[in-house]
Order: C-alpha cells, then structure tokens, then sequence
C-alpha cells in the first residue's frame, strides 16, 4: 500500500497546480464551459438558449496601446423571420464592463460593425447578440494590450 | 446648453433597396472617462457620448449606448438596409448636453 | 607600413559604422493597423482637426487666398523671422508666425501653445504639404542655430543621462517594453497619437522624450525648442510629409 502511494507522489504537484485558480485574465476562454462567471453577464447566465456559433469577433490578439483598440463583429445572415434585437459588447477588466450596447429599432438579419474601444490591459471580451426568436448568439476572444515604454509624464 | 459638435458622416448616395449598405461615422469628442487625473491631479469630469441614434426620416434604426468604453474620439462603421429613399440621419449628445446631428440623402432604386 | 594599412582599415570600418541607416519615418515601425488608420483619410482622427483648422483659415484668406500657395510652406519652417534688425532676429516656428499674424494682422489674442485652435491651424496648414519631400537648405545666417539644434540633439540630458542620438540613432529599430524605437522623425506633425487621444504638436512629443529621460524640458516656444526641431527637420531629409500621422 505505501508503495503505491508512493508510485503516484510524483503527480501530487501536478495535481495541486490544476486545482489553483488561475489569473483569469492570463487566459482565453474556452467556451465549451459556457459562459463565465463574470458579474457583468448575470443576466444571461442561465438563459436557455444560448449558442456559440453565428456571431465573430474579429480582433487582433495584441493591441498596441488600450486606448483605441480596433474590431470588427460580424453576425451570418440568420434564418428567415429571425433578425437581430440588441448587441452587448462586455469587457472582463475595464472598470465599466459594457462597452456598449446597440439596439436594433428596424429588423436587420446581417450584421457588419467596426468600432475602436478602449482596454483596459489585457483580458477577455465577450459580445452577445439577441434576436427576436429568444436566442443568444455569443462569442469572446482574449486580447493582449501592451504598454509603450515612452509615456507622457512618466 | 446646444453645442454643435463636429463629425463625419460618410455612406453611399444611391443604394438599392433592402441591400445592405455601408455606414461611417466619426465624431470629434474626448469621451471623458472621469477616471483622469491632469497634470495638477486635478480629476476631469465624465463627459460622455451617451447616445448615437440613427434615423431614416423620422424611422428610428439603431441607438449605440456607449460606456466609458468607447475610444476617444468615437468611429463607427455599420451595415444598414433601408426600404425606401429618405434621408439618413445621425443624431448625438453627450452628458454635458451637447449634441450633434449629421445628415445625407439616400435614394434606393 | 603594413600598420598603416591596419589603422586605414580600422578607420574605415569606424566611419561606416557612423553613418546612419536609411531615414525612416515613423509609420514604417507602426502595427498594420495604425497604418491602415493613418492612410484613410476617413477614418484617421486627425481629420477633425483638418475641417476644424480649414474653418479657423477662413479669417487667414484676406492674405492667403490660394491654399495651394501654402502647399511646401511647413517645409520652410522654422525659418529666420522676417524682423529688419539683423541683431534680433530669431528661429521662428509656423506657431509663433501664427502668433505674429494675429497680433499684427488680425488683431486677435495669440492662441495658447497647444491650444486646439493653434492645433488645428497648424495641422491644416501642415497638411496642405502632403506628400512632399523634405529638403532644407539652410542659409548662412540659419547655420548658428542649427548648430545649436544639433548640439542639444547630441547633448547627454537628465537623470538618464541620455542624448536624443542614443535611441533614435543608435537604437533605432530595436525594442523598449512593448515598442520598436523609432527614428524619431518629425515628418508626421502635428501627430494623432492614441496615447493622447488627440492631436499634438513635435514640441510637446520632445518634451515627453525630455521628461522620460528626466530633464527639465524647454518650453515649447523657446529659442532651444525651435533650434532643435530646425535640426531634425534636417534630418528628416528625403521622407515625406505624413500630416496628420498617426502614432500609437
């Protein structure tokens, strides 16, 4: 029995660091685990239908600098009778998590946005598109923001 | 308070309806956080773009809610489709109560 | 005989090693993206500056009806000021022939350094020149100051203990933190820089540079200032006029 136990020690500091939080922000999300327990996205936690496919974030994955940080979304022509109602834009670290929301007053089945936002330093964004039909069509992406080195009054 | 505040809107003059359509806009505002601080530490008030609605005549299209999130100096590029000629517009306003409006005429065929 | 052949050599590889590499400007260390942003005049930020400066020009045209009089004229700047003392006279910068327009012509109170109003005039004037490459010849009586300028530009400043040749000559190209240091060419003023969020002028870009190697900066109207940008317009010698550039 010691011996057994002993055989398997090797793997006790490989278990331990699997079951340490990790710095979210250090990491992408992986949306096969669904939405994250961010407090910004309680509203849509527990919906029903939610859907990871439909809607891209078209994002480099390193930013220059988080104050204007360039992407694009973009949404497949959806079903027919389906369109888009509103768009959330939400940030993981930005002290005001929703960048912005866009609601659409007119059905609209496309969808093709550019906009530049700010970042507060690296982490994860997620935008969620609800359409008239109750779904939500999510998506997120993990952005790098660098610092330059030359800073004004630094 | 009706500051004029001056922007950019761009899309095309003939589009054919109900196919969609490119739209530009870029504003001219600092989009204030409240978070800075200037050089005599001194915090700036928050003053943002609080709203972007896009009309066609008197039809309301779309209404952005930007947060603090929105870069300084705020550009949008969006899909649009519209039913029927009219006049497409743009219209702006901040915390501090000002605002702006942009306009361009659109004929579908 | 054969050690002067030694010391030849020597030399020679020293002398290469001095010269500078191909003046590049700015954009050409910038990510594709804020590349894109400068090259569409829709999209680049500076352009507000633009239609705000071509409105202020509006009280200008009384003298300079022809704008396209005004295309190559940022490349003559600064220039020696047009006062007949030849005692007094000084480097003068576009902002402070601004300045003397206004007071002697239109009766207006000088703008403020790096108001917005100074800022869009200057960027609306800059840009008339577009494309155009620089070439300075400098006269006599602008060598002196020159000089001055080069003089500060290799001069060890501050706490760091660091001239402007250090990075932007000597390590130009390589990498600080997050960024490739640049040549520091002065060909894309006045600039959008994201850092900013706005528009700003080369004298308040060299004043971070002086703060960031922790030296008293110059003001940015003074003689030291327009002295050294004078210098680095000359440096900037065969690249092209990128007003209103963007930087990140």
């Amino acid at each position: 029995m010691k011996r057994r136990l002993f055989c398997w020690a090797w793997l006790l500091p490989w278990a331990v660091s699997a079951q340490a939080p990790t710095e979210a922000w250090t990491q992408a999300l992986r949306p096969e685990l669904g939405l994250p327990k961010w407090p910004a996205l309680k509203h849509w936690q527990t919906h029903p239908r939610l859907s990871h496919t439909g809607l891209r974030l078209e994002m480099e994955h390193i930013a220059d600098n988080g104050n204007s940080v360039p992407l694009r979304l973009c949404c497949e022509a959806l079903p027919a009778q389906e369109h888009l109602r509103q768009l959330h834009l939400i940030s993981e670290r930005n002290p005001r998590p929703e960048i912005f929301k866009l609601e659409f007053l007119q059905p609209l089945n496309t969808l093709d946005l550019s906009t530049r936002i700010r970042l507060a330093g690296t982490q994860n964004l997620i935008a969620l598109a609800e359409t008239n039909q109750g779904r939500v069509l999510w998506v997120s992406h993990h952005i790098s923001v660098t610092d330059s080195a030359c800073v004004e009054g630094a | 308070m009706n500051l004029q505040l001056s922007g950019k809107l761009q899309a095309p003059e003939r589009v054919k309806a109900g196919e969609s359509f490119s739209v530009q806009l870029l504003l001219r505002h600092a989009m204030e956080t409240g978070f800075i601080s200037d050089a005599q530490g001194q915090r700036q008030p928050q003053n943002l773009i609080r709203k972007i609605e896009f009309f066609l005549d008197d039809t309301a299209l779309l209404r952005l809610t930007p947060s603090s999130g929105l870069a300084a100096n705020p550009y949008l590029q969006i899909s649009l489709s519209i039913p029927r000629s009219g006049k497409l517009i743009c219209r702006w306003q901040d915390e501090q109560g000002a605002q702006g409006e942009l306009s361009q005429k659109i004929s579908t065929t | 005989m054969k050690y002067a052949n030694y010391v030849f050599l020597l030399l020679c590889f020293l002398c290469l090693g001095q010269t500078r590499a191909e003046v590049r400007s700015g954009l050409s260390y910038a990510s594709p993206d804020i590349q894109a942003l400068q090259l569409d005049l829709f999209r680049n930020p500076g352009s507000l500056w633009l239609e705000e400066g071509k409105k202020l020009f509006s009280d200008c045209t009384a003298c300079h009806q022809d704008m396209q009089k005004m295309r190559g004229v940022i490349l003559r700047y600064p220039k020696l000021s047009t006062t007949s003392n030849q005692h007094t006279r000084q480097l003068q910068t576009l902002e402070a022939r601004i300045w003397q327009c206004q007071s002697e012509h239109l009766q207006q109170k000088p703008w403020a350094t790096e108001s917005k109003e100074l800022l869009a005039v200057t960027t609306y004037i800059a840009h008339a020149s577009l494309g155009l490459p620089i070439e300075r010849e400098l006269s006599a009586s602008e060598k002196p100051f020159w000089l001055a300028g080069k003089g500060l530009y290799f001069t060890r400043l501050g706490q760091l203990n660091l001239a402007c040749t250090h990075c932007h000559d000597q390590l130009a190209g390589k990498r600080l933190l997050g960024q490739t240091i640049s040549q520091g060419q002065s060909n894309g003023y006045p600039t959008y820089r994201l850092e900013w969020n706005g528009i700003g002028s080369l004298a308040r870009r060299i004043r971070a540079c002086f703060q960031g190697v922790r030296a008293e900066p110059p003001p940015a109207d003074s003689a030291e200032m327009a002295n050294l940008i004078l210098y680095m317009q000359t440096r900037s010698s065969g690249l092209r006029v990128e007003t209103p550039a963007v930087r990140r």
